[in-house]
């Protein structure tokens, strides 16, 4: 009994320590963006300070972040509805049907996941120079969804697999079609995977710079290369640099608050089911 | 046909005719897009990779068709080497760390980490946006008024004449900490998943057996978690090998090319120097390297299942 008590006592400890320095960074981060000029350069750094806004405020009126984020909310929308869509009926058929191939078809969907961003960002730059796309939201909804479908297919086939089939039969024994017992019965039951998917979409999307940094310029900027613009070879904004990361990162919190539950699951391609 | 049928009502009497369609019909959309946009690029690319493609220069002075060329001056060039060593110690390096802090945390909170908010708190550094967790670690890097530099020279472990990023020794050690620091959590997340759905019954039966805690590490909890260790393993190593962002926003790949990943190597040749040709390559080479790799883990994975 002693000795358990002090198991627990130092587990405890140690969820506080790998708390605090999960969360130090980016509580670091979000002080920053509170800081005046002064107190962002002060030696020894300064926890205690009279907090202000004006980092967030020049964000907004001095360096145009508003079409920033507008960018990147509306590609990460729609590369994640354009992959949905598209992903979950492939999904679905590779669950429930034997296909010829279906194991080098799934294989193959799951490399194009695994491909590395620097490989495709150099044939998209030229492809869409030439083609007049660059720096359009078009091209970074397209090209969001090279990593995007080949997710879906992956998270949502583990979580149609789930679903016993005798669903459907039951279903189309009561006159429901093949596409009616998908339409109808597996997607509404498939909820809160299909919840987590389009967030861990969202995410991914939202959190891209590789390609945005090279493909988008001024109209299609989106805030993660906007937040490296303001490093230059003459200053560095921290102050702003700290106010956007803060707004960056607290909807992607939000989100994954929401959808925790199945979040490892996602990340780990439906594989670890946690 | 009835002809006031809305579209869906259409599709599925189409497709709802042949089980055989109706798979190929789900299934194509999916195959089209990702063949449009993943494979023509590659395609498109290994294009590249054979052609003298310089954007900083003269159109007339370029060749064309060159063969292997790029690849051989590639090959040829130490800078490619040293960013091969560099992206190996890192994989290497960070990925093993990662494993071990994660594995030790998660059979410390085994069955502890049920609050929403302590999930969501340790899942924070993986959802972070990679260019801003770079960002975040170059301000507490920073030389004059870096929290980390403070408290690392508060403790005599640097001097005031160095910082974590500005010296060559330091900056990849400093460079694999943001790394660990980012994924550590996802480590110990997934190995929790992986801990807490392990049947119970060879503990009761080594409990019985009264056998040490250590024997029932080595000799259960290992082997049944050989294949989430895999792929959690799989999944790190493949990201840690293409690793860019948080490399570009701490360094862009100095000091002296001390943190000059592949990605980074490739960036530069691409981006700085215009030369398409040999970056595309090198993204071939690096593409060969992650094929290779993820080839043998995943036999090894398969291999593990069989087993299990």
């Amino acid at each position: 009994m002693e000795r358990n008590q002090n198991r627990l006592i130092i587990a405890y400890i140690i969820v506080g320590i790998v708390l605090v320095i999960n969360i130090l960074p980016f509580l670091w981060l979000v002080l920053t963006s509170l800081k005046t000029r002064l107190d962002i350069f002060a030696i020894p750094p300064k926890f205690i300070f009279s907090p202000t806004l004006k980092n967030y405020v020049s964000a907004f009126t001095k360096r145009d972040f508003l079409p920033m984020f507008y960018n990147s909310l509306i590609i990460s929308i729609s590369t994640t509805l354009l992959s949905l869509v598209v992903g979950t009926l492939g999904a679905y058929s590779l669950a429930r049907f034997k296909i010829f191939g279906d194991k080098h078809i799934s294989f193959w969907i799951l490399s194009t996941r695994m491909f590395p961003s620097i490989v495709l960002v150099i044939p998209f730059f030229i492809m869409a120079t030439q083609m007049g796309l660059h720096d359009s939201r078009f091209l970074m909804v397209i090209v969001y969804t090279t990593f995007n479908l080949p997710f879906v297919v992956w998270i949502m086939r583990s979580f149609f697999e789930d679903l016993p089939f005798d669903l459907e039969k039951a279903a189309m024994v009561d006159g429901y079609s093949r596409w009616d017992a998908f339409w109808k019965v597996v997607l509404p039951l498939s909820a809160p995977g299909l919840f987590t998917t389009a967030i861990l979409c969202f995410i991914f999307s939202w959190n891209e710079f590789l390609f945005a940094n090279v493909l988008t310029a001024a109209n299609a900027k989106t805030v993660p290369v906007g937040i490296r613009g303001l490093v230059t070879s003459r200053a560095i904004e921290w102050g702003e640099i700290a106010a956007v990361g803060t707004l960056q990162v607290i909807p992607v919190l939000i989100f994954t608050f929401a959808a925790q539950k199945y979040i490892i699951r996602g990340l780990t391609l439906g594989a670890v089911k946690g | 046909m009835q002809k006031n049928l809305n579209v869906f009502q259409r599709l599925s009497f189409w497709v709802s005719s042949s089980e055989d369609k109706f798979k190929w019909l789900l299934l194509l959309p999916t195959i089209i897009v990702l063949a449009l946009i993943t494979v023509y690029p590659t395609i498109y690319a290994l294009n590249l990779a054979l052609s003298d493609y310089n954007l900083a220069r003269a159109a007339e002075t370029l060749k064309g068709y060159i063969g292997l060329d790029n690849f051989r001056t590639v090959l040829r060039n130490p800078q490619f080497w040293n960013s091969l060593k560099v992206t190996g110690i890192f994989t290497i390096v960070a990925v093993g760390v990662e494993f071990f802090l994660g594995l030790a945390i998660a059979l410390i909170l085994q069955g502890m980490v049920t609050n929403k908010v302590v999930r969501t708190l340790i899942l924070l550094p993986m959802i972070m946006a990679p260019i801003v967790v770079g960002l975040a670690w170059t301000y507490l890097y920073q030389s004059e008024f870096g929290l980390v530099t403070y408290i690392l020279r508060s403790l005599h472990l640097m001097s005031y004449q160095t910082a974590p990023l500005a010296s060559v020794s330091s900056a990849l050690p400093a460079v694999i900490v943001v790394d660990i620091w980012q994924w550590t959590p996802f480590l110990i997340m997934v190995l929790l998943a992986g801990l807490e759905a392990l049947p119970t019954a060879p503990y009761e039966a080594a409990k019985i057996d009264k056998a040490s805690p250590f024997l029932v590490f080595r000799k259960i909890t290992i082997p049944l978690l050989r294949p989430v260790i895999l792929i959690v393993l799989v999944l790190r190593i493949m990201d840690a090998i293409r690793v860019f962002d948080i490399i570009y926003a701490l360094t862009e790949g100095g000091p002296a090319s001390a943190t000059d990943v592949l990605s980074m190597f490739i960036y530069r040749n691409a981006f700085y120097l215009w030369d398409i040709g040999k970056a595309s390559a090198i993204s071939f080479i690096l593409l060969y390297i992650i094929m290779i790799v993820s080839v043998i883990l995943v036999n090894l994975l398969s291999r593990v299942k069989e087993i299990s």
